[in-house]
C-alpha cells in the first residue's frame, strides 16, 4: 500500500491531463506538488487529473489540489478533478471539496467544463 | 459473538511507514464487527494522526530517529486507537474547523487532518507531557446506533 504513480497527457485546448494511481498521501504529494508547480511555470494552467486508479488519498494529498486551484483559476484555468474512485470520493466528501472543483466522470465532460468557461 | 484483542505497531518517524501503518489498521479492523464502509474512514484518521506526528511533532529530528507507538485495542463496544509519541505538543483548541473556501483562496495545503479525525471518530483526546510522552486516544464505538438506544432506555 504505497507508492504514487503519474503519468501525463496534453488535450487540445491547452489542457493537461495528468493520471495518478496508487497512493497520494503526506509520503508521496510532493511527487504530485512538483507536477502542478511545473505545469505551472509553464504557463498551463488548464488541469484535469484523472483518479479513478487512485487506490488512496489523505488531507496531504487533497492539500496539493486544494493549494494549487487558486492559482489555476486566477490565470484563467481549473483544476477538474476526472472520476475520483470511490475511497477517494469519500475523502473529498468528508472534505466538501466538491464545494471547490469540478468534479466530472468522463474526460469529454472535464474537456467541455474548459470549453464553456471560455 | 465479542471479540476483544490488542495488537500493536511501533513505526519510525518517516513517511515511507505510512504504508505500514494503513496495513496495521486495515488487517485488525478486519477482525473486529465494524461495519467494513467504516475501515477505510478510520485507517483515515490514523494516517492523519501519524502524518501529523510526524511532520509536525518530529519536525525538528531526522527521519527515522523517533518512534511512535500505534496500539489497536477492540472490545465488544469499541475500537480504541492510541497513539504515543516523545515530539512537540500542540494546542488543538486553537485548531478550527478549515473553511475549504478559504483554504483554497489562500492557497493553504495543511491543516485538514484534525478535522477528519474529530469527523470520522467518535471521540479525539490528546494528552501532552512535551518531550516525554504524548498519547492521542481516537475511538469509534462499533455500533454507535445500539449504544445510544441503550442509552436512552437506561
Amino acid at each position: 500500500m504505497s507508492g504514487l504513480k503519474i503519468r501525463k497527457r496534453e488535450l487540445d485546448g491547452d489542457i493537461i491531463l495528468i493520471k495518478a494511481s496508487g497512493f497520494l498521501d503526506a509520503h508521496t504529494f510532493e511527487e504530485m506538488e512538483k507536477e502542478i508547480e511545473d505545469l505551472f511555470r509553464q504557463r498551463i494552467f488548464k488541469i484535469i487529473v484523472r483518479l479513478d486508479e487512485l487506490d488512496y488519498i489523505s488531507s496531504a494529498g487533497a492539500g496539493v489540489f486544494i493549494g494549487a486551484v487558486g492559482t489555476a483559476t486566477a490565470n484563467g484555468g481549473n483544476i477538474v478533478l476526472l472520476n475520483p474512485s470511490s475511497n477517494v470520493k469519500e475523502v473529498f466528501d468528508l472534505l466538501g471539496l466538491s464545494q471547490i472543483f469540478p468534479i466530472v466522470f468522463q474526460e469529454d465532460e472535464a474537456v467541455s467544463y474548459f470549453a464553456e468557461v471560455n | 459473538m465479542s471479540i476483544e484483542f490488542i495488537e500493536e505497531l511501533e513505526v519510525s518517524n518517516e513517511t515511507g511507514n505510512l504504508a505500514c501503518v494503513r496495513d496495521f489498521i486495515f488487517d485488525n479492523l478486519r477482525k473486529t464487527m465494524l461495519s467494513t464502509s467504516e475501515h477505510g474512514k478510520i485507517v483515515l484518521a490514523v494516517d492523519e494522526a501519524v502524518s501529523n506526528i510526524m511532520r509536525h511533532a518530529y519536525e525538528d529530528f531526522n527521519k527515522g530517529t523517533r518512534t511512535i507507538q500505534i496500539v489497536f485495542k477492540c472490545d465488544s463496544e469499541k475500537i480504541t486507537l492510541t497513539l504515543k509519541d516523545s515530539g512537540k505538543e500542540f494546542d488543538p483548541t486553537v485548531v478550527k474547523t478549515p473553511d475549504i473556501y478559504e483554504h483554497a483562496k489562500l492557497g493553504k495545503r495543511y491543516g485538514l487532518g484534525l478535522f477528519l479525525m474529530r469527523r470520522i471518530m467518535d471521540e479525539v483526546k490528546f494528552v501532552f507531557r512535551a518531550g516525554i510522552e504524548n498519547m492521542l486516544t481516537m475511538v469509534k464505538y462499533v455500533n454507535p446506533h445500539q449504544d445510544k438506544h441503550a442509552e436512552e432506555e437506561k
